[in-house]
């Protein structure tokens, strides 16, 4: 009859009180506290060098594959692929889906604003599903950024001279969770672009011609690019035929203006 | 202990952004390096002359003193006349010659101007039309 629940509710307080007062083991307290601590920061490090060393390294390679093809009339796809390859392989050197979206911009004479010759994201590196939704990723910011400056119609549009055809190059890539401590605090897209003039003012260059995937994945990538890449100025074309357009299409304006 | 876990982090981020730091310096002298190799216009230049052209560039991208010793601190390898797909392994298939320079840096000296970067660097670039 002694022990009664009143007592349980005294003695809890006093032994709460008898906790805060000890001060035997704080020290092993705070260090476990403090390890955690450093552990937490010393991932974040980590995981921001893996960042800011492929944010840098995407812009060298747009800078290097815009070199390469800007200096191409009819650039081969299978060079463009494997130079893409050894770049994503030297340059990144991390874990990560990478894509390229190459395209040609021509300013034809006149105050019409400027054109998109052609367009290719056929250099995808990494799983399709990925990749996939990396192009449209990438493409949408193109859209409202180097597209909107370029191509817009608004007084404040970026001109080029009359006739010259630029060459952009847009990498975008995502780390993947091989390779990092944390994996969703520091997982953004790397986006990046590099533009430069076509070196041949006389010819501009055509769209990259690839050779065709093999036969069992025809489907998927057929699929795959019918939904990642729109037609350029809105006209329903294939991608061979428009690998042959730029060159004609310009033939066409030239003839026009 | 408080202090010491903001020593050690702060050591860690400072320590992060100078290895981020010279590992980005490394890959610019060595895209630096083959920028300036590919405009070398002359028609068969020596294996030395080449090297000669990347230490310059090198020295120039990283600001380095004219002192520098490239042979000692750096080993450049330069390949010339690639196709993009024979940059992997430096060596063109037969009958293929392309236009492609690569320049490949790797530390090999102890030089702490170079920062603490440990590793190799690669650089890409297209050849100018030789003479």
């Amino acid at each position: 009859m002694a022990t009664s629940p009143p007592s349980l509710f005294r003695r809890v307080p006093r032994l709460l009180s008898g906790l805060a007062r000890d001060e035997r083991g704080s020290a092993a307290m705070e260090l476990g506290i403090g390890a955690v601590a450093v552990l937490v920061v010393a991932a974040a490090a980590f995981d921001l060098y893996s960042l800011v060393k492929a944010d840098t390294a995407t812009a060298r390679i747009a800078a290097t594959m815009a070199d390469y093809v800007s200096r191409e009339t009819a650039p081969d796809g299978e060079e463009i692929e494997a130079l893409g390859q050894f770049l994503y392989e030297q340059e990144l050197r991390a874990p990560a889906t990478l894509v390229y979206v190459v395209s040609a911009v021509h300013e034809p004479p006149g105050s019409d604003p400027a054109v998109t010759l052609w367009n290719d994201d056929t250099v995808r590196l990494g799983e399709a599903e990925a990749t996939t939704a990396l192009v449209q990723e990438c493409k949408a910011r193109g859209q409202a950024g180097w597209q909107t400056a370029l191509l817009g119609t608004g007084t404040d549009r970026l001109t080029l001279q009359a006739d010259e055809v630029v060459v952009v190059v847009e990498v975008c890539a995502k780390l993947l969770r091989q390779g990092r401590l944390s994996s969703d605090v520091l997982n953004g897209t790397i986006y990046r672009l590099h533009a430069l003039p076509a070196r041949d003012t006389a010819q501009p260059p055509a769209a990259p011609v690839h050779a065709p995937p093999p036969a069992e994945q025809i489907g998927a990538t057929s699929a795959e690019r019918a939904n990642t890449m729109p037609a350029v100025d809105g006209e329903a074309e294939d991608a061979p035929s428009r690998a042959a357009a730029g060159p004609e299409r310009l033939a066409a304006m030239e003839s026009t203006a | 202990m408080s202090i010491a876990i903001l020593v050690i982090g702060c050591g860690g981020l400072m320590a992060v952004a100078h290895a981020a730091y010279s590992d980005d310096r490394l890959a610019r002298a060595a895209r630096a390096a083959a920028r300036a190799v590919a405009f070398v216009t002359e028609a068969s230049p020596t294996k030395a002359a080449l090297t000669s052209v990347a230490c310059g560039a090198i020295k120039r991208e990283l600001q380095l003193e004219a002192d520098f010793d490239c042979a000692t601190e750096l080993t450049i390898t330069v390949a010339t006349d690639l196709v993009p797909a024979a940059l992997a392994t430096g060596t063109n298939p037969d009958g293929e010659s392309g236009d492609v320079v690569l320049v490949r840096i790797e530390r090999s000296g102890t030089s702490s101007v170079l920062g603490n970067s440990g590793g190799d660097a690669v650089g890409v670039a297209r050849r100018e039309p030789t003479d």
